[in-house]
């Protein structure tokens, strides 16, 4: 295995995750600023504009230093025991101090709004009635094409058994040496299968979630953001069933790998393109669309900004967003609402329902690893 | 076609949830068959109370404004006609003639407001003799 493609791919991994970090201030939905309403024409106010800037700088930083050291330990350490480590602790570096970093600059946005008096006169709600001339998301339907695969792995399974050795190799470090096995038996397929319902479980449960969100329009904007936010939704249901199928196309491939037709190497380069393409794409999509696509759509309000835009807000729920990333919203009937701080969506703590899904969730999560226990 | 409601009016949501829908057959951006979003979808995206988007939804179902296809949900009805249309207008006409007299309004002022809000929903009336399609 060429030496320098896994420690590239983690300093790719823990490079893309800081930048998009960094980035966010300017991926956020029209008319919030680190998950504070404002108004439109504050987006060019220059105070704003140097808080996006601290951050920024700031957290690129520090995204540097964590690749540089991520990178180094990787490629010192060819088995990646080490290295697997400091990717963990700097992935969490790098989600919790911009964070802490995003909330420091939050409570200062809040003080310039407070000065600044900016006010919702009204409490507006805005919704689309016809929807039909908007671009529409990828059906769930589409997640059907697990089972296909799903199939996959069971027949290669089953015909390429009889030529797997007795005891396969099943774990390996990043060197490409071995160091876990079973013995040849139905676990040789359960064990990629288990994998493979859950993460086509959890992909369709997150395709499902955008699908029946709350719908992310700017009561200022609203035919040109409900036309953003479709395009949005389009793009990341899409990424959502191709990462999905790719992923599992990967797994459905490891019989292959058990009876030696294809080496571990070449399974790992696979997986390792695939989550590559996957932290690329996901970053491309960020950067292209922005949350709620705001940047796909140039919004009425940024044109102007500074010029004649409006200082007067339509609505304001700052106050259902706790630390701007939690929302908790009795009133509202929606489970999945569309991220404040964050490319994607987030749950109504509110609701007994997102509670419900995250147990779910959870619990799907243990059921995997009972099934992996008792498999091995 | 978008539905603005506005929390800090005094009216009450469901009634402007209904005046707006209202509002959208009566310039065509909701024709009769075109189907409208579940309460659950509606309720979702403007974040109010589902009662309430129920509410706005009954009203224009006993008005006949909306019918219920079952599964999928509501659509906009065809229009009663006009025998239906006089009679409804007759009820409220009443009420507004007299408030507005009530108030110190000239009959003038009356038949301009009446005019323009005509204009507005029908599109200007042609001069006489003109022929003209709808």
């Amino acid at each position: 295995m060429n030496n320098l493609l896994i420690p590239s791919f983690m300093v790719l991994i823990v490079a893309a995750t800081g930048i998009l970090m960094a980035a966010m201030p300017w991926l956020e939905a029209h008319g919030q600023c680190f998950s504070v309403t404002v108004p439109g024409a504050a987006a060019s106010d220059e105070r704003l504009v140097a808080l996006k800037r601290r951050y920024a700088v700031t957290t690129l930083a520090l995204t540097a230093l964590c690749s540089v050291v991520v990178g180094v330990v990787f490629a010192a350490d060819a088995t990646g025991t080490a290295g697997i480590a400091v990717l963990v602790a700097a992935s969490l570096v790098l989600v919790i101090v911009p964070f802490i970093l995003m909330q420091v600059a939050r409570g200062r946005v809040q003080a310039i709004k407070a000065t600044e008096g900016w006010r919702a006169e009204h409490r507006l709600h805005v919704a689309a009635l016809g929807e039909a001339d908007l671009p529409q998301a990828v059906p769930l339907a589409w997640e059907l094409l697990h089972l296909p695969l799903f199939l996959l792995v069971l027949v290669l399974g089953f015909v390429l058994m009889p030529s797997m050795p007795d005891r396969i190799a099943i774990h390996f470090d990043l060197a490409g040496t071995p160091n876990g096995w079973i013995d040849k038996g139905p676990a040789v397929i359960a064990l990629p299968l288990a994998i493979m319902v859950f993460l086509a479980i959890t992909m369709a449960a997150c395709h499902l979630a955008v699908l029946r969100s709350k719908r992310g329009i700017a009561s200022d904007a609203p035919a040109t953001s409900a036309y953003g936010y479709a395009l949005f939704v389009r793009a990341q249901s899409m990424m959502l069933v191709v990462l999905g199928l790719a992923l599992n196309l990967v797994l459905a491939l490891m019989p292959l790998t058990f009876a030696g037709i294809l080496s571990p190497n070449a399974s790992f380069t696979a997986a390792m393109v695939v989550a590559a393409g996957a932290v690329v794409g996901c970053a491309w999509l960020a950067y292209a669309y922005g949350q709620n696509g705001s940047r796909a759509v140039k919004l009425l309000s940024e044109r102007e900004a500074g010029a004649t835009g409006s200082e007067s807000l339509n609505f304001d729920d700052d106050h259902f967003w706790h630390l701007g990333v939690f929302y908790a919203n009795a009133d509202d009937p929606a489970v999945v609402v569309p991220k404040r701080f964050g490319i994607g969506w987030g749950l109504n703590w509110a609701r007994p329902a997102s509670w419900l899904v995250t147990l779910g969730l959870i619990a799907l999560c243990a059921a995997l690893c009972l099934a992996v226990f008792l498999l091995l | 076609m978008f539905i603005q409601l506005d929390q800090s009016s005094d009216m009450p949501l469901y009634q402007q949830l209904r005046n707006q829908i209202v509002a959208a057959i009566a310039t065509g951006e909701l024709a009769p068959g075109d189907g409208l979003p579940s309460v659950r979808t509606l309720g979702r995206d403007l974040g109010i109370n589902l009662h309430t988007v129920n509410k706005a939804y009954a009203l224009l179902r006993d008005e006949g404004y909306l019918v219920m296809r079952g599964r999928a949900g509501a659509s906009v009805a065809t229009p009663p006609g006009e025998d239906a249309a006089l009679k409804r207008l007759s009820d409220g006409l009443a009420l507004l003639v007299a408030e507005f007299k009530a108030a110190g309004g000239a009959r003038q002022a009356f038949e301009e407001a009446v005019r323009m809000e005509l204009d507005t929903a029908y599109g200007a009336a042609a001069p006489k003799g003109d022929k003209h399609d709808e």
